[in-house]
């Protein structure tokens, strides 16, 4: 079934473009290449595309206008690849209708991650997203617990949890986008009264990272609000 | 001249149109350019032209007055209007003369005061003689009474020196056997027909013998007085008339005319009736009356009063207006036939000249001053620009009154000379005419040159007077205001300047309710500290009022500087009504206003600065990190090529320093971002968890280095404002700092102490010897051992400072020993604001 996956590549740097080519090929997929963002609306029209990865300036038409052309009757999945890493940049281009966000430079394993946690998403999470909510289950992003079976898929992916971790996250994806200290997850999860339970909360949590994040330094679902607490990113 | 050059406008304008170019550049209208040279326009704007004019125009004037003088002289004038009708009968008309200028008031007061002077003065001028010293007060006493028009008064000496001071009169005055007259032929005893036959008058004449009036001559009717019997009008007393009061023994006379109402009567206490006088010799003598101005008595009061009429049957009064010398002299010379021949000429020959006259003198007065070369009105060089325009004034106004002084001063011998057709006076007057004519009109068009071409006020002596005096006056007043520290108390400041005005308000209260008071308790009674009491607190409220008024100004205009701060604080446009320039807080306004537009100029460039820096540390972030995609990408792939094992190596390298150069720029760039102050977040968070999750994230970093990490931090949550995600860096920067640097074995302390502000200090145990000072090592790319060998940007605390700081807090490194400290400060949010925080946490 990966075999037929295609993945359309768009950069003016050509060996950019080439270079994850080369990376996206010894996975086993199908690369289109484009230069431009009029390029790349030309291959899209014409073949058979299931993911692009569009980097934002490009000359002709840049990443942005293209991608909210595209986004008008195509609903595959997009990665943007921009040297723009500020913040601002990034919440810019998810909300233009991509559904990642690299910055460059990139590490080669995080992107090929990425591509296929996107596919997947895409390829099988979305025809079960076509079928009607089921009972019991939360889905924040690429995220679904499913309470009936106490387990949790990432980007299509099972993860294996602990009883306190899946407690956890079934805290913060119920409360998907509010913010929760320390205390208040430990006195939730653990029953207790909490005393200097920073550690012990963030241990949990830096083991969830690491089973549902892609790049757990650069946790895109569970996140850190510094000097406040933890939640899971409403998308 | 003009009305003629206007008959040839439509010719001379088309060829100003055609000929010069000139014409055009000067002609702002169509009388300004100058005729074409040549022209009958050009021709007749001539200056010789209108120099013969002016002479004309003064020789028809010099005939026209002198003629209608000779009109005037005419007893016999040749009538228009009965030559229009056919009728050639002459008519007779009054001559104007002096006599007929003698007014009916003034025939009646020197009745008055002859009647007065029969009654009183000659009256006891027959009883004897008076001691000097009662005649001197007699004297004044009859002179306040009788001086009214100052034709009649007594001289100083002799016993009854009265002056008729007015030749115009023939007049007699008796009382018994006294008599003053200025007709020869006359004695005291003269009745009526003596008196009439001497007095030489055919115009007026009136006599009055005791109480019997009459009055004759052509113009009686200016004489007020009933003729007949005077004592017959009961109501009136008869002027003089004289009456002995024996109950007061007051001596009372009447000496108005009219007295039914006013009739006035003199007494004098102290006179008791001593009608008899003795002197030091023994000779008695009956002694006149003192009269003082007594007590006045109504006559219709008095007349219950038993008064003894004393006799006035001695009063002889005659006054008859002189005949004039012209009627003397006669001007029965020309007879009516060439009077009438003479005054037709000239009634007739006055129209034409009059009408001449009269367009000639517009025309000067329109055209003077033109100058037909240049088309513009220029003055004069000899005349207009020498001299200033007062002069031209002075000689005018001197031109008229001349003139008015001629004509009348010479009436009479006018009349003569006409009578006597005295052809070389009549010459010699128009001359005269002439003479003035030229002064006076020439002078009018000097002025009028100088109005057109305006140089009237530029050479006017009064105004460069006035100017001069206005600025002399603002010198003193500048000198003045420099002495009288006025300047110093305007160079105060405002603050001062009310302290001033208060002072000065408190002492001029406090003096004067101490002046009320003293005034109220001491019982001042004396005028003169009554006065100064009552001065000072006029001025004093006079004083009050402004006072109060300049106070509110002050409350107004100080409010405007308090609503102009606000506006410069909030950054808002300041809308409110801009200060008045008199007021003391101009200077002020004026600063905050160059103030308020320096602020924004500089946070205008400042933002735009910020820009440019933000744009450009982020094209060059996006120039480096391109390539650097590039190299990790080959890297990688070519790290799963086969090859040697030493390869291999080699492309780990490789994979290291890429990774490691990855870092570098990325640091860079936050750093860069962070200095020039972008997108620093202020939110509300606790500092305390903030370390705690530092310290927690880090957890496998931290049981990796083999180091220990001792956290001493408050269970309370310690609120700041600041950015969370540059905080943490912050944190994370010293933790890293911290184990990457600590000596194998040792502990790395991280206290967090809560003071006046929150202080969170990262403590370790250096490895290696630290040959830096604390300034050193926050500098950027500045590491501990200067190696740069092993990884980390050398940018961590230089970030951890920058970024310390752009959240408001402070940043400091202190060494002691081996032992390396970082502390970082921050302000704690303000108590009310931490209650806010306790909500939501009450409601979990």
């Amino acid at each position: 079934m990966e075999n037929t996956q295609t993945v359309l590549v768009v950069d003016d740097d050509r060996d950019i473009v080439s270079a994850i080519g080369k990376l996206l090929t010894d996975e086993g997929l199908n690369v289109l290449k484009a230069y431009d963002g009029l390029e790349a609306l030309d291959t899209i029209a014409t073949k058979q595309v299931e993911l692009l990865i569009i980097d934002v300036m490009m000359p002709k038409l840049d990443g942005l206008s293209a991608l909210m052309k595209i986004r008008q009757n195509n609903n595959i999945p997009v990665i943007v690849l921009s040297a723009k890493s500020e913040d601002t940049d990034k919440i810019l281009g998810l909300s233009m209708g991509a559904d990642d966000y690299i910055t460059k430079p990139y590490n080669p394993l995080e992107l090929i991650a990425r591509v296929k946690a996107n596919l997947r998403r895409y390829l099988t999470l979305g025809s079960a997203a076509a079928s009607p909510a089921r009972h019991g289950v939360i889905t924040v992003g690429g995220l679904e617990l499913d309470k009936e079976t106490k387990s949790l898929t990432a980007d299509g992916k099972k993860c294996t949890l602990t009883a306190t971790e899946y407690k956890i996250i079934e805290l913060l994806m119920s409360n998907a986008g509010r913010v929760f200290s320390a205390e208040e997850i430990y006195q939730r999860v653990w029953r207790e009264d909490a005393y200097a339970v920073e550690n012990t909360v963030m241990v949990h949590i830096r083991h969830i990272r690491e089973k549902i994040e892609i790049n757990p330094k650069e946790p895109r679902y569970l996140k850190v609000v510094w000097g406040v607490g933890y939640k899971i990113e409403k998308y | 001249m003009d009305i003629k050059s206007k008959n040839t406008d439509n010719e001379t304008e088309e060829i100003t149109n055609k000929s010069e170019q000139t014409t055009k550049q000067t002609a702002f209208d169509e009388d300004n350019s100058p005729p074409p040279a040549g022209s009958i326009r050009y021709k007749l704007s001539a200056k010789w032209i209108r120099v013969v004019m002016f002479i004309i125009s003064a020789v028809l004037t010099a005939y026209a007055l002198t003629a209608i003088q000779a009109l005037s002289c005419c007893e016999y004038v040749w009538d228009i209007e009965a030559a229009v009708m056919g009728d050639e009968q002459p008519a007779r008309k009054q001559s104007s003369t002096s006599s007929a200028q003698v007014s009916k008031s003034e025939i009646n007061s020197l009745y008055n005061d002859l009647c007065i002077v029969a009654s009183q003065v000659l009256r006891y001028d027959s009883i004897g003689k008076w001691d000097t010293y009662k005649r001197t007060i007699f004297k004044n006493e009859i002179n306040n009474v009788i001086a009214l028009n100052g034709k009649v008064y007594f001289e100083e000496d002799g016993p009854r020196e009265f002056v008729v001071n007015d030749d115009r009169y023939d007049y007699y005055v008796g009382f018994g056997s006294s008599y003053y007259t200025n007709i020869s032929g006359l004695t005291s005893s003269s009745g009526y027909d003596d008196i009439a036959a001497k007095l030489e008058s055919d115009d007026v004449y009136y006599i009055r013998l005791y109480n019997k009036i009459y009055k004759g001559g052509k113009s009686q009717s200016r004489i007020n007085y009933y003729d007949g019997d005077a004592a017959a009008y009961s109501e009136n007393l008869p002027l003089g008339s004289s009456y002995y009061d024996e109950e007061t023994a007051a001596h009372i006379f009447c000496y108005n005319n009219l007295g039914y109402f006013d009739t006035v009567f003199e007494d004098e206490d102290s006179l008791t009736g001593r009608f008899t006088y003795t002197d030091d010799e023994g000779n008695t003598y009956a002694n006149p009356p003192m009269y003082k101005l007594g007590s006045r008595y109504v006559y219709s009061e008095k007349l219950d009063k038993t008064l003894q009429k004393l006799n006035d049957s001695g009063i002889t009064v005659a006054i008859g207006l002189r005949p004039q010398i012209s009627k003397a002299a006669g001007s029965e010379k020309l007879t009516p036939d060439e009077q009438i021949n003479l005054s037709k000429f000239i009634t007739i020959s006055l129209f034409p000249t009059g009408a001449v006259l009269f367009i000639i003198i517009i025309m000067l007065m329109v055209r003077c001053g033109y100058n037909r070369d240049t088309g513009t009105f220029t003055p004069s060089k000899w005349l207009d620009k020498r001299f200033t325009a007062e002069l031209f004034f002075i000689t005018a106004c001197a031109a008229l009154v001349g003139a008015g002084i001629l004509m009348n001063s010479l009436n009479g011998e006018i009349d003569i000379a006409f009578g006597q057709k005295n052809i070389v006076f009549f010459l010699s007057y128009a001359l005269g005419i002439f003479l003035l004519w030229i002064i006076g009109f020439g002078s009018v068009l000097v002025l009028l040159r100088k109005l057109k071409s305006r140089t009237l006020f530029t050479t006017s002596a009064v105004i460069k007077l006035i100017g001069f005096t206005v600025k002399g006056i603002a010198d003193v007043i500048h000198k003045g205001e420099n002495r009288l520290s006025v300047s110093a108390y305007n160079k105060l400041t405002v603050a001062r300047k009310m302290l001033v005005r208060n002072l000065i308000f408190a002492a001029a209260t406090a003096i004067a309710i101490i002046f009320l008071m003293v005034a109220v308790f001491e019982n001042w009674d004396e005028y003169d500290n009554i006065m100064i009491v009552g001065v000072y607190e006029t001025f004093y409220f006079v004083y009050f009022i402004w006072y109060f008024l300049s106070s509110i100004d002050y409350f107004h205009d100080s409010d405007k500087l308090c609503r102009k701060i606000d506006t410069i604080g909030t950054g808002e446009k300041y809308t409110g009504e801009p200060m008045s320039k008199t007021s003391a807080f101009f200077e002020p306004f004026k600063v905050l206003d160059t103030l308020d537009e320096r602020i924004k100029t500089q946070a205008e460039e400042m933002v735009k600065s910020e820009r440019t820096k933000v744009e450009l540390v982020t094209n060059v972030s996006h120039d480096l990190k391109t390539p650097l995609t590039s190299i990790i990408s080959y890297t990688y792939l070519l790290s799963k090529e086969d090859m040697s094992d030493e390869a291999k190596d080699y492309v780990a390298v490789l994979q290291q320093k890429t990774e490691k150069l990855k870092s570098i720029v990325n640091d860079v760039f936050t750093l860069a971002k962070a200095a020039s102050g972008a997108e620093v977040k202020s939110e509300q968070l606790d500092l305390a968890m903030l370390v705690n999750q530092t310290v927690a994230s880090n957890a496998d970093i931290i049981d990796k280095s083999g180091i220990s990490v001792k956290t001493q931090i408050p269970d309370k949550p310690v609120f700041i404002i600041g950015d969370g995600d540059k905080l943490s860096r912050v944190f994370q920067n010293l933790l890293d700092n911290a184990l990457k640097y600590s000596l194998d074995g040792t502990r790395v302390f991280i206290d967090m102490t809560v003071g006046k502000r929150a202080e969170v200090a990262f403590k370790n145990t250096s490895k290696d010897e630290m040959n830096f000072t604390a300034e050193e090592i926050t500098e950027r790319f500045t590491r501990g051992d200067k190696s740069r060998t092993d990884g980390g940007s050398g940018l961590g605390l230089s970030i951890a400072k920058t970024f310390t700081e752009a959240c408001g807090g402070d940043f400091r490194i202190e060494l002691e020993g081996d032992m390396f400290k970082a502390i970082a400060e921050f302000d704690l949010m303000p108590e009310d604001d931490e209650e806010q925080e306790e909500k939501p946490e009450s409601l979990l």
